[in-house]
This record gives structure tokens, C-alpha cells and sequence, in this order.
């Protein structure tokens, strides 16, 4: 058994496949029309080999009122990892990203917290 | 503030190593990435954060979540994956990365990433080859 895939939930997919790839700089691994959505997964541009994250439409009420109970609590839905926590910070705050923890480190970690603009917050992660 | 940021502020305040501790930690894993090409020991290791050996031991376990014997093999290997990645020989490779015999190097690459070198370095070259094909490696 392998870990392939890992998926997000999204409010707009075409909306977070712009933000996925053209903001954070993932790309897109499979676009698949499935009637109304569609089975869309991007990967990171350094390790496009590696596990897929499914943008997964938001068509399930309870996980709506979970999604907004997370983002509001200031909760990641999940995790990225980077090399400098501190550049990708400065990068992304010019392209206009919110962010609701600053680079902090955490011990062994350095971490920062930024709004996906898609109902989730997402969490970088710098190994110090 | 959060809860999520009241939540950061309580693990660091109560969970975390001391900060002279981590830092230490820190230096130790940092010689890890500086010479995990070489036949480094534990004792090296702990001697770079000027703890006792089995407190270091510990204390890293604690702080990274796994042993510095842990983290030395997963540097090894994800170096030895960008090597194979680029067409190196698996022999090469397993000297590059600091192991000592193609044995022990085969069978922890299968182990920890499902495929042999030779298998991976075989299949990277393909995928190059052909690159727009959806193989996964």
C-alpha cells in the first residue's frame, strides 16, 4: 500500500488550480472531467514524481462546515515543505498572499501559515 | 491570534526542548547534512552537539521524531535518489551517499522507497527518455 495521493478540499476548482500553480508553483498531474467537477491533482514542480494532491470539489455540506470551522480556528488543513520558509514568505506575500502566522521557528521547525483563497489554511514547513 | 496560534504558543511554551537544547540538536543534524558522504559515527554526531551520547540520542529523537541513525539513512537515500535521477551508476552512488556495500545500500533503498536503485535508475532513464508517458516512479 502507497501514499499517492492526499486530497484538499476546494470551494472552486479552477479557481484553486490558478492558485496552486501559478501562485504556490505546483503543477498540474491530471485533469480529468467527471460530469459537473472534475478529478484534477497537482504536483510539486521539484519532485513531479511524487504524491498527488487531489483539489477536491467542495459537494459534501458537513465537510463545507468542517472546512470553515478549520480555516476559522486558524487550523492547516494540511502541510507543505520548503527550503527557506522566510523567501517563500517574501515571495508569496508580493503576489499578494494572506497570511495568518508569520515565519516563526517551533523548535527544530520554521514555520508560517497562509490562506489558499479556496476555504484552507496551509501551513509551510522549513526542516531547521 | 487563533486557536491555532493560542495552540503554537503552548507547545513551545511547555513542550518544547529548552532553545539552548534545540540549538545544539540543530548543529548535530546540520553535521548529518555536511557529512552523511563519509562513514560518520554516532559519536561524531553527538560530539558535534557536545552532548552525551546516549542523551543525544534522546534528546534528537525528541526533537525531530526520529533517531540521528534514522534521519542519516533518509538523507542518504534521498541523495542517492537525485543521483540515480541524473543517470550515476548504483555503484557510484552508494559510495557517494556513504555506504559502505552495495548490499546494505540495494536492500534500505528497496525498503524505504519500494524499488531497487538499479530499478529506479532504469526507470528514470525511461521516464527521460520519453517524458511526456505518466509513469510513476
Amino acid at each position: 500500500m502507497k501514499i499517492k495521493i492526499t486530497s484538499l478540499p476546494v470551494k472552486n476548482q479552477d479557481e484553486a488550480l490558478k492558485f496552486y500553480t501559478e501562485i504556490l508553483g505546483f503543477v498540474k498531474k491530471t485533469d480529468l472531467p467527471l460530469g459537473e467537477h472534475k478529478w484534477l491533482t497537482v504536483v510539486s514542480n521539484e519532485e513531479q514524481d511524487g504524491a498527488e494532491l487531489l483539489l477536491e470539489p467542495m459537494g459534501f455540506e458537513p465537510a463545507r462546515v468542517y472546512q470553515k470551522a478549520l480555516f476559522e480556528a486558524g487550523i492547516p488543513w494540511t502541510v507543505f515543505n520548503v527550503e527557506d520558509v522566510d523567501k517563500e514568505f517574501e515571495r508569496l506575500s508580493g503576489l499578494g498572499v494572506n497570511f495568518s502566522v508569520k515565519p516563526i521557528a517551533m523548535g527544530p521547525v520554521k514555520i508560517t501559515v497562509l490562506d489558499d483563497t479556496c476555504g484552507n489554511n496551509i501551513q509551510l514547513i522549513q526542516l531547521l | 491570534m487563533s486557536l491555532y496560534t493560542d495552540h503554537l504558543e503552548i507547545y513551545k511554551r511547555s513542550m518544547l526542548a529548552p532553545d539552548y537544547v534545540i540549538q545544539k540538536i540543530i548543529v548535530a543534524k546540520h553535521f548529518i547534512d555536511n557529512n552523511y558522504q563519509g562513514d560518520i559515527s554516532l559519536n561524531e554526531i553527538s560530539r558535534a552537539s557536545l552532548i552525551s551520547k546516549f542523551h543525544f540520542i534522546r534528546l534528537f529523537r525528541k526533537t525531530y521524531g526520529r533517531t540521528p541513525n534514522q534521519y542519516l539513512v533518509e538523507i542518504r537515500i534521498t541523495k542517492a535518489k537525485l543521483m540515480l535521477k541524473q543517470g550515476y551508476a548504483v555503484s557510484d552512488v552508494c559510495v557517494a551517499v556513504g555506504f559502505c556495500s552495495i548490499t546494505s545500500f540495494t536492500s534500505l533503498y528497496k525498503k524505504i522507497t519500494g524499488h531497487t536503485p538499479a530499478y529506479f535508475r532504469r526507470l528514470s532513464s525511461i521516464k527521460k527518455a520519453i517524458p511526456d508517458n505518466n509513469f510513476q516512479i
